[in-house]
């Protein structure tokens, strides 16, 4: 077993994170215990205060101008719900992609069971999602378009613009899957007119598990969607019926504080080192591996380097098994990967690597060019000896 | 004559008071959060005191003025408070 380790599974959750993020969470634990916005108190202030300073930095990386806009959520899937489950009754059309996660597949397909029209535009076997398909299916009269902004099998960037464009002139509104992107490739709610952006905590925003987000673009009227949860929020509360008003009317209960100052700490920390910085280092990940694993023999690259995307790149190995491959590389290498499925099986079908899956490199902001030669080398020796 | 005259903003959010004492301080109020007045709001969360000095003429409209134009959503602004 190998001592050391090389984390290739940033796409499913990030390791390890900035320094400050354990320092804020045990302070916020140790000096902060109270609960937020529920008292005067100066342990609820305290606390209350902590998250709100996530929120201001939030808003900052994801460009939202109203910090309160931005709901806090336990992951993106809720966040994806609160939108799915919310906006879509029986009858209306909602437009969606083959590339899309489990976490919008599955709601979708429940809601189609219940009578909403579900489109699903295919994507292109190399990770690409035509987009003058995408444009043809948003007729008008359609509630919804749902999509990733960037797959998390092949790491294709979707052209945003384009869509925001003609969701706009369908007169739909548009839900961005941002579980891949956020933290990772830049984005403003406000200035790219997205009406809704889901996004995950632990992901490319480097904080911890149990943290996610919704953010509400500032033209949503937010009276046609109802919470996914009602319950305390602090506010109101002689009042029996949940409170209009954001962000308290989609977070109900005790947040999750500790893992908001965790938060915090590793949002300001994309900020100092730069969002730009942040994104060329993975592009350049990206490129070392797409090329490498290109060049090994018997070693077969899904996606395309051509198109944007993020550093996520799927291969498969000839004559071996994704699990086999995956066992090996952590017991002999310490090189930890995800092999499979990856919670999307409608990824895997468009790229043509469903049911088997594949080996998914995907390299944080903490992992060196020398990290990605060492997991080439890997590679190269384990399919050598297929 | 006391030095300062303090009033007491009512917010529907705890969140946008927390927005609002970071846009009030940054204007040159001594701001500082506090538990709400029970005769003023059976709201639980907490309300955001804010002092002037005596001397000064502020009024709540300028205060709301204020608040409105950063785009802080708020229930009432009493000032002087209490009176």
């Amino acid at each position: 077993m190998s001592a050391q380790v090389i984390y290739l599974d940033h796409a499913a959750t990030s390791w390890p994170k900035p320094p400050d993020v354990t320092a804020a969470m045990s302070a916020f634990l140790e000096k902060a215990g109270g609960n937020p916005g529920r008292a005067g108190h100066r342990l609820s202030i305290a606390a209350a205060r902590i998250i709100y300073d996530t929120r201001e930095a939030l808003a900052e990386l994801l460009g939202v101008g109203d910090p309160l806009r931005l709901i806090f959520t336990k992951n993106a899937t809720e966040a994806i719900n609160i939108v799915l489950q919310g906006c879509l009754r029986p009858g209306d059309r909602v437009v969606t992609t083959g590339m899309e996660h489990n976490a919008v597949m599955r709601p979708l397909t429940a809601l189609a069971q219940q009578g909403v029209e579900v489109v699903v535009v295919p994507g292109a076997k190399d990770g690409r999602l035509p987009v003058d398909r995408l444009e043809a299916a948003i007729t008008p009269g359609t509630r919804l378009v749902v999509a990733a902004h960037a797959n998390n099998v092949t790491g294709t960037i979707l052209p945003l613009a384009e869509v925001v464009a003609a969701v706009r002139r369908a007169g739909a509104e548009l839900l961005v899957d941002a579980a891949q992107t956020a933290g990772s490739v830049p984005l403003h709610v406000d200035e790219m007119g997205i009406d809704y952006l889901a996004f995950s905590g632990h992901k490319g925003l480097l904080g911890p598990p149990g943290t996610g987000g919704l953010a509400i673009g500032r033209s949503v009227r937010t009276d046609a969607l109802p919470p996914l949860l009602r319950g305390g929020t602090g506010s109101r509360s002689e009042s029996l019926t949940q409170p209009e008003y954001l962000p308290d009317k989609y977070e109900s209960g005790t947040p999750n504080g500790v893992g908001l100052a965790g938060l915090g700490a590793a949002v300001r920390y994309i900020l100092k080192r730069g969002l730009a910085a942040i994104q060329a280092h993975e592009e350049e990940l990206r490129r070392l591996l797409y090329n490498g694993l290109s060049a090994s023999e018997g070693v077969t690259v899904y996606g395309n380097a051509s198109s944007a995307g993020t550093a996520v790149v799927s291969f498969t190995i000839k004559g071996l098994q994704v699990s086999e491959v995956g066992e090996r590389l952590d017991d002999d290498y310490g090189i930890l990967c995800r092999v499979g499925l990856h919670c999307a099986p409608a990824v895997h079908r468009t790229i043509g690597t469903f049911p088997d899956g594949t080996i998914r490199f995907a390299p944080g902001p903490f992992i060196t060019v020398e990290e990605i030669k060492r997991a080439l080398e890997a590679v190269r020796e384990v399919a050598g000896s297929a | 004559m006391p030095e300062h005259r303090q009033g007491i903003i009512l917010f529907f959010t705890t969140s946008a008071a927390l927005r609002a004492e970071r846009h009030l301080s940054g204007a040159g109020f001594k701001t500082k959060l506090v538990p709400t007045p029970r005769e003023l709001s059976s709201d639980c969360g907490f309300a955001l005191r804010f002092m002037v000095a005596a001397e000064t003429s502020a009024t709540a409209e300028e205060v709301e003025k204020l608040l409105t134009r950063s785009g802080i959503e708020f229930d009432a602004v009493h000032f002087p408070y209490p009176k």
